[in-house]
């Protein structure tokens, strides 16, 4: 199976003063094209951090990552990948159109193609009705959806989602999950961080588990949780055999 | 290019939509009208005085304004997150920068020359006279002057934040057009390492001083050499370069970290 995403013995430490923090500590794994891949852990594992490597927002220490075959910290590397953070980062004195515009002129789609992808995409996240008004007047399941919708300007073949449904009420939830099991449909990688376990088990094909800066356990769903209940169970049960190994 | 011309024109809509640019324009408007009804002494006031203080307000209020705008740029990316949503698409760091800096350097060129356009009409209206190539001058060094504020305050919000970043500039600036000029003046108090320390200044710092031309306007002393216009481009284009590229430096190597957990 092709890789598209592929992280090798990462090793990234944090200075505060006179402590050094190790933030990852040898995190390797790989994603397989077409894959829904869950990224778990509890809070201050190195989930974000991890992502935040991939996304060429900070420098490892040491160690590789690439994404389709690139090293993440070139530009081109982000061409072929769609990003949607926990809180969509948008330009609020832009309209929902203009925002997905300058999205496609940064990926360089041509002028004809982006107001036909455009078009598409604000229909799909059912934001064409509110695709004129300023984004500082959305509520926060709209600013979700616009944030998908940028992910998507470029037909990604890589999604990354860092947890996607964060704060968004039951129905804002759904939505998204509904979106994101359309693209799964359609073939697309998807690269998925959450703490809704429930919806990791529902959506995704693997996980990868990480605690204290390292991956403790990674491996396709079904297979991992066993006869366990369910995905928290078994959750819970692998981070408290990490905490007696260390 | 395209990636650069793309930031620019998010620059230019976000300053059409924030309210600071209208206000200075109208601020700048209305104390050029103001001096017109001005009757100083039981005379009016002469048309020359009009163009002189206009020009400086239009210096003033560009100076502040480029060094205001400049100084939010980054800061703001960075506190409202866009910058993640910018580094997450297929453009390079120093694109971004350039894309800032030509976006804000062309907005400043467009609002000057309405500053310039008010002042013009106001004094031509009072019947002054003056050599419009030479004004056209003048509003080049003084565009240059702009591109260099720019890049300066771009540069020292890389390290600093917005308020600190900005006053930076502005102390900068100032320092450099006021007290740089004078340094030959205190030489001639100095020796030792006194002298070799203010002639290190004088040498390395930026003349801004070169950029403002208003007198040649103001006491008709004609245009400019072709050469040494093209010699004072040149050097601002350099200075320009010089905080562009400590600011692509700095920028390339930073590292942005919002809400992970540490």
């Amino acid at each position: 199976m092709e890789t598209i995403l592929e992280v090798t013995e990462l090793q990234l430490s944090f200075k505060h003063g006179k402590n050094e923090h190790k933030a990852l500590d040898g995190v390797s794994f790989k994603v397989g094209k077409g894959k829904t891949v869950g990224f778990i852990g509890p809070n201050g594992s190195g989930k974000t951090t991890t992502l935040h490597v991939l996304l060429g927002f900070i420098a490892p220490d040491s160690g590789t990552a690439t994404l389709l075959g690139e090293d993440t910290s070139s530009a081109s590397s982000r061409s072929r990948i769609g990003y949607l953070s926990e809180h969509p980062e948008c330009y609020k004195y832009m309209t929902g159109r203009e925002y997905l515009e300058l999205t496609a002129k940064l990926f360089r789609i041509s002028k004809a193609e982006r107001k036909e992808r455009i078009d598409k995409l604000l229909d799909e996240v059912e934001l064409s009705s509110h695709a004129h008004k300023r984004i500082a007047t959305y509520s926060r399941g709209m600013l979700q959806r616009i944030g998908l919708a940028q992910a998507l300007v470029n037909d990604p073949e890589l999604l990354i989602l860092d947890e996607p449904t964060n704060g968004l009420d039951p129905l804002g939830r759904l939505k998204i999950r509904k979106l994101i099991e359309q693209l799964k449909k359609q073939g697309k990688t998807i690269f998925f961080s959450s703490h809704e376990l429930s919806e990791i088990e529902t959506v995704c094909d693997e996980i990868i588990m990480i605690a204290n800066g390292r991956i403790i356990q990674q491996g396709p769903v079904a297979e991992l949780i066993g006869d366990k209940p369910n995905l928290e169970h078994y959750f819970l049960e692998a981070l408290q055999t990490e905490k007696e190994r260390a | 290019m395209a990636n650069i011309i793309t930031i620019a024109q998010t620059v230019w809509l976000e300053m059409l939509r924030r309210k600071d640019l209208y206000i200075i324009l109208t601020l700048q408007a209305f104390f050029t009208f103001l001096l017109t009804t001005v009757d100083a002494f039981g005379s009016d006031v002469p048309s020359s005085y009009i163009m002189d203080i206009g020009l400086m307000l239009a210096f003033l209020l560009s100076i502040a304004m480029s060094v205001a705008m400049g100084a939010r740029q980054i800061p703001n990316e960075i506190r409202s997150g866009t910058i993640f949503f910018i580094l997450t698409k297929p453009i390079d760091r120093f694109e971004f920068l350039l894309g800032k800096w030509l976006g804000l350097w062309s907005g400043m060129v467009g609002a000057n020359a309405l500053f310039y356009l008010i002042v013009t009409g106001v004094t031509l209206s009072k019947g002054y006279a003056f050599e419009p190539l030479v004004l056209v001058q003048v509003f080049c060094l003084h565009s240059m002057l702009l591109g260099i504020v720019v890049a300066m305050s771009l540069f020292f919000t890389l390290f600093l934040t917005q308020g600190a970043g900005g006053t930076a500039t502005g102390i900068f600036v100032v320092l450099c057009y006021l007290f740089v000029p004078r340094i030959p003046n205190l030489l001639a108090y100095e020796s030792g390492w006194r002298s070799t320390a203010l002639s290190l200044i004088y040498y390395l710092s930026p003349h801004l001083e070169l950029f403002d031309m208003r007198a040649r306007v103001l006491h008709g002393w004609g245009m400019l050499g072709s050469g040494i216009l093209i010699g004072t481009i040149a050097y601002g284009l350099l200075l320009t370069a010089i905080f562009l590229g400590l600011a692509g430096i700095i920028f390339r190597k930073k590292h942005f970290t919002r809400g992970a957990n540490l």
